[in-house]
């Protein structure tokens, strides 16, 4: 077994929007090679009071990007006077993640809502794409998922569904 | 109402002993020297407009323009030194589309109009730079709305419905203050800045001046634009006919 082999997430990450926002899910594995390291981990990291995202592939690159993220939505939140918008925070996401793709290996999806466009999801791959979706899904787990939301999304949904 | 300073007035650094700068007061009066320089705010949008008085003959009309677009979403009139609002002007557009990059949004005017205050509030601080000469009102139409600021060569920045600075600005404020401009759209609005400009232009002591004018509006798909010519004819042409009209009491 090796034991120095960088901890992945191995992961299945999903954001969808619905009628009164946003709704977030993720699983909480967290394996080295085949070993799982945290049978608890969470992979949904706030940004700030309105604004979440969901981390797949390394956890340490992703873990720094969410921190840097979250210090600079501090500061634009207290210059601004008012909560930063998913836009700006999912922006911000793929600054990092485009500029230093030779660095990171990391997928994310940046989910919020604000009080001029409502919930949004943007999904922010690997090279730095950032893409606004109605849905969006990640991680090395979600390519079972295509065929399931291709068939099964619907716009608009309760939050109960 | 000017007052002397006598050696509190000689470098921006210095306080006088009643707690004036001197200097930064000084600056103040090259932009009230200029032409006149008014913004509104009406319900839909916002529209600037500027005397501009004509040196000579010589120039060509639609050259010096003291209105500029400093993002897609907002404009900027200038009045006092030239030379001083163009280097405002330039650090605005700069800020506009560092915000821009940055945080991919266009940047909320609120911002921006903190950014310029700062910048202009910068100069004021050291000996080796002197302050801006110029005032400037800037006017946006972002995400909350369209929205209007004025800031001056102390660096001071407020919000307004209604702002004239320049040679003419006691009166102008008068006029804008009788206006109901929640009432107002900027189609509407366009003609009556055009009136104001026209009455406190004096005939006596000034030359020629041409007016420029410009709105962002729900009309101009919220970008900041010149008035288009047609409008900005029938203003000029209200503007002379309302001249008239008291001329002729």
């Amino acid at each position: 077994m090796d034991f120095n082999a960088p901890h992945s997430m191995g992961t299945t990450i999903i954001g969808v929007t619905y009628n009164g926002g946003v709704v977030l899910g993720a699983d909480s594995r967290t394996s080295t090679g085949v070993y799982v390291a945290n049978r608890a981990s969470d992979k949904i990291t706030q940004l700030t009071d309105n604004v979440y995202v969901c981390r797949s592939g390394s956890a340490a690159d992703s873990q720094v990007v969410s921190d840097y993220v979250r210090y600079f939505l501090h500061q634009h939140t207290i210059q601004l006077g008012q909560p930063a918008t998913v836009k700006v925070a999912a922006n911000l996401v793929r600054l990092l993640s485009y500029n230093n793709k030779n660095f990171l290996e990391t997928g994310l999806i940046v989910g919020g809502w604000d009080k001029y466009e409502g919930g949004q999801i943007y999904g922010v791959p690997l090279g730095g794409t950032i893409v606004q979706q109605p849905f969006a899904i990640g991680g090395s787990g979600s390519s079972y998922l295509y065929g399931f939301f291709d068939q099964a999304w619907k716009g608009r949904m309760t939050k109960d569904e | 109402m000017s007052s002397i300073g006598t050696g509190y007035d000689l470098s921006v650094t210095t306080f006088s002993p009643d707690g004036r700068v001197f200097q930064i007061e000084y600056a103040a009066k090259a932009v009230d020297n200029s032409g006149t320089v008014i913004g509104i705010k009406c319900k839909d949008g916002i529209v600037l407009g500027v005397e501009k008085l004509i040196a000579s003959k010589m120039m060509l009309p639609g050259s010096n323009r003291r209105i500029h677009s400093v993002h897609r979403h907002s404009g900027m009139a200038v009045a006092g030194l030239a030379a001083d609002g163009r280097q405002i002007v330039a650090r605005t557009k700069s800020e506009a589309t560092n915000y821009d990059s940055v945080y991919g949004e266009p940047i909320p005017v609120k911002e921006l109009a903190e950014r310029v205050a700062s910048y202009v509030h910068l100069c004021t601080l050291y000996w080796w730079l002197r302050p801006f000469g110029c005032g400037v009102i800037l006017g946006g139409y972002d995400r909350d709305g369209p929205q209007l600021y004025m800031v001056e060569p102390s660096g001071v920045s407020y919000r307004y419905f209604g702002a004239a600075i320049g040679k003419g600005r006691q009166a102008a404020k008068t006029e804008i203050e009788k206006l109901k401009l929640t009432d107002m759209t900027c189609r509407q609005g366009v003609i009556e800045v055009a009136k104001i400009i026209y009455g406190v232009h004096d005939e006596a002591k000034d030359k020629d001046f041409e007016l420029e004018m410009s709105w962002v509006c729900d009309e101009s798909n919220r970008q900041h634009q010149k008035v288009p010519d047609g409008l900005l004819e029938e203003a000029k042409a209200a503007a002379k006919a309302a001249l008239e009209e008291m001329d002729a009491d």
